[in-house]
């Protein structure tokens, strides 16, 4: 009776040192801010576009989500037609492309706190999923009313299906997962690699 | 105008005292299920828990390829600020978790009880098919950003919200909490399977855990969005539209008891982290006496199929590598006998051809970790029965103590590794001492020579290495006197049907 017995018959390994793992995930502050930023970049163009495509098939403007980002900071009269588009789409843009690095870093610490930046592509989406919606609900329904409670009343239901959740959730937050799938960002070894495939 | 009256009734003192109590048992239980977590942070939808097959993990490591390891390896200690006590206290951990389990399963029935014998029912059991529309123009109401739907009291969306949290999501977490029980899926085994497994189980537990989590944030969302002040009121004071005064009472007694909720929860970190025997005994006289009476008397009746089998199960804790166990196993334990001693009229000393010749038995039945994971095994070895039957204890008896070869090398100091199990879990169906394990000698990585099987145990209650077997009164004067080594330094429980 021996090791050469039992349920692993061929297992003739060394013992590892005990409660010493391979790390998987290198998380240090500069990984979760460079590769935030990015991700939340990334997601803030695509959820920009579509906030854009969906204002000209809803309302027949093009400018609208760029006079709503504007009016957060200085308030409705960006929504009023006297406002220069120029100012709009230059303001409009800045704001929307900090709120979504913001929020993009926020992503990455979320994941990298949890042990998640390795976690499984169909997971990973599903948390891009949860975070679109986490965001619209603080932006839409806790932060708005509260900021700029004159902006609420100017949203019907259409415009946040589409310009909110819809968005926010099928492509902002999947938009980040998916550069974090495709970049694996702190991630130093795919967990998922059975122990016994790899011996076998 | 039932609904009316229903509204200006507000909320009964029942109901406010359950509220603030489910709120200090959810947070204890939200604390130390992650802190259970931490003793195997993977979660599967299978029951062999290959590795790599795991959903999802909560571990900054994966184990060695190259090299062998065991599942306390894989451990990952949270800290204090977040699981409860944290810092790799499985044990403490459960108790907690099992105790807080008790104080809200009784607020939850207190609060049914002052559900049904009042008409609060009313507020969160939906009595018209037209909730289903009322629900979907609710929610159309909060898309469009619009005053938040009114309802008396609720609107059909949170009226759905509440009921399903409390009727649907709260019986799941229960019932899926009880799946994981070895000793009810010893007696019951189709019972986790309703869930699709143990280990689908211990995943749903989880998703419900994180279900109630992300209710309670939209429940404290939308408070805030109706109204904190006068949520505050109904639920503190029972009283609506409550005037500015009772605002401000609302809000002291709101933020004394927040202060109370973090004070407890502080204490009872600190308290586990540095005063961890006196917390686990405490913990114990509360749990112990509802364990041993509701789950320990239950025997298993597992049979599973030779398919069923995990083809490469976990081993946990590394073998003894003192010079005389590695001699002994060498010559395959030549020459070894097995001591029964102790409160016996008849001793015994056999060899592990004599104890395979003593009516052997064989079956197939889940290994069930503390730590979370699982797999399924084939056992065969000589059924303690038999043993006690060959050695016939005396009146006195009531314990048996397993002596090991273990010395724990791994953890220096704290003495070598014994179990003690009653004589009426000894006498259970299922139960033996085991000498082989899928048809084949038990390997060093699982206990050869012999190693204990309770199959309405969790696995830790399972000696490994067993040497010798003692019958005694009382084990108070072993050890540290908790009944075994790993209830002396690791503080877990002597009995484990949960």
């Amino acid at each position: 009776m021996s090791d050469e017995s039992g349920p692993w018959p061929d297992d003739t390994r060394e013992w590892a040192p005990p409660r010493v793992g391979v790390p998987v995930e290198q998380r240090d502050l500069g990984t979760v801010l460079v590769h935030g930023a990015r991700a939340g970049l990334l997601g803030g163009l695509a959820l920009g576009l579509v906030e854009i495509v969906a204002s000209v098939i809803l309302h027949g403007d093009p400018w609208l989500p760029f006079d709503f980002a504007v009016a957060i900071v200085v308030g409705p009269q960006a929504l009023a037609p006297a406002f220069p588009v120029a100012a709009s789409v230059a303001l409009g843009t800045v704001i929307h492309l900090l709120l979504s690095v913001g929020w993009g870093i926020a992503f990455l610490a979320g994941l990298a706190l949890m042990f998640q930046l390795s976690a499984r592509p169909t997971l990973m989406v599903l948390y891009g999923v949860l975070f679109g919606v986490t965001v619209w609900e603080i932006d839409f329904l806790a932060v708005l009313p509260v900021i700029a409670p004159e902006l609420a009343g100017q949203l019907d239901v259409a415009t946040q299906l589409w310009n909110g959740i819809v968005s926010y959730c099928l492509v902002y937050g999947p938009v980040m997962a998916a550069y974090v799938i495709r970049v694996r960002p702190g991630v130093i070894d795919r967990w998922w690699l059975g122990d016994r495939e790899e011996v076998a | 105008m039932e609904l009316t009256f229903l509204a200006e009734l507000g909320f009964p003192l029942g109901v406010r005292l359950t509220h603030a109590f489910n709120i200090v048992f959810l947070t204890l239980l939200i604390r130390s299920g992650i802190e259970i977590i931490g003793g195997h942070p993977m979660l599967y939808f299978n029951d062999d828990c290959r590795p790599g097959s795991e959903w999802i993990r909560f571990t900054s490591k994966r184990m060695f390829r190259d090299k062998r390891w065991t599942a306390e390896d894989e451990k990952q200690p949270y800290t204090p600020w977040v699981a409860l006590p944290g810092r790799d206290h499985l044990g403490l951990g459960r108790f907690w978790h099992f105790v807080a389990v008790v104080g809200w399963l009784l607020t939850g029935l207190a609060y049914l009880l002052v559900l049904v014998t009042s008409e609060q029912w009313q507020r969160l059991v939906p009595t018209s098919f037209d909730v289903f529309p009322q629900a979907w123009d609710a929610a159309l109401a909060y898309l469009s950003l619009d005053a938040a739907p009114s309802g008396e009291p609720y609107n059909a969306l949170q009226q759905l919200t509440y009921f399903g949290v409390i009727f649907v999501l709260t019986p799941l977490q229960i019932l899926t909490g009880m799946a994981m029980s070895p000793a009810l899926e010893g007696r019951f085994p189709w019972f986790p399977r309703l869930f699709g497994g143990r280990q689908s189980a211990r995943s749903l537990h989880f998703i419900g855990l994180m279900a109630f989590v992300a209710f309670t944030v939209h429940h404290v969302a939308l408070v805030i969005a109706h109204g904190l002040f006068d949520g505050l009121a109904a639920i503190v004071l029972g009283t609506e539209d409550a005037s500015a005064a009772q605002h401000a009472v609302a809000v002291a007694i709101t933020l004394a008891f927040l202060a109370g909720l973090v004070a407890l929860h502080v204490w009872a970190t600190r308290a586990s982290l540095l005063h961890p025997r006196a917390v686990l005994d405490g913990l114990m006289r509360i749990f112990d006496p509802v364990q041993a009476r509701l789950l320990q008397p239950l025997t298993s009746r597992q049979r599973y199929a030779p398919s069923d089998i995990t083809a490469h199960p976990r081993p946990n804790g590394r073998p003894p590598r003192h010079q005389e166990y590695l001699e002994l196993l060498e010559r395959g334990f030549d020459g070894w006998r097995f001591e029964v001693t102790g409160l016996v009229d008849k001793p015994l000393s056999l060899t592990l051809e004599e104890l395979r010749d003593l009516a052997p038995e064989q079956h197939i039945t889940t290994h069930k970790c503390i730590q979370g994971w699982s797999y399924v095994a084939s056992w065969h070895g000589v059924p303690l029965s038999v043993l006690l039957d060959h050695c016939r204890p005396t009146a006195d008896a009531r314990y048996i103590l397993f002596r090991t070869f273990d010395d724990k090398w791994e953890k220096p100091g704290h003495g070598e590794f014994y179990a003690v199990v009653d004589l009426e879990q000894a006498r259970a169906p299922q139960t033996m001492l085991a000498y082989g394990m899928n048809d084949q000698p038990l390997s060093s990585a699982f206990g050869a020579p012999l190693r204990l099987r309770m199959e309405n145990q969790l696995g830790y209650n399972m000696a490994k290495y067993v040497s010798s077997m003692e019958l005694i009164t009382d084990y108070a004067d072993i050890g540290q006197g908790l009944g075994g080594w790993r209830p002396d330094v690791l503080y877990y429980g002597r009995i484990a049907p949960i």
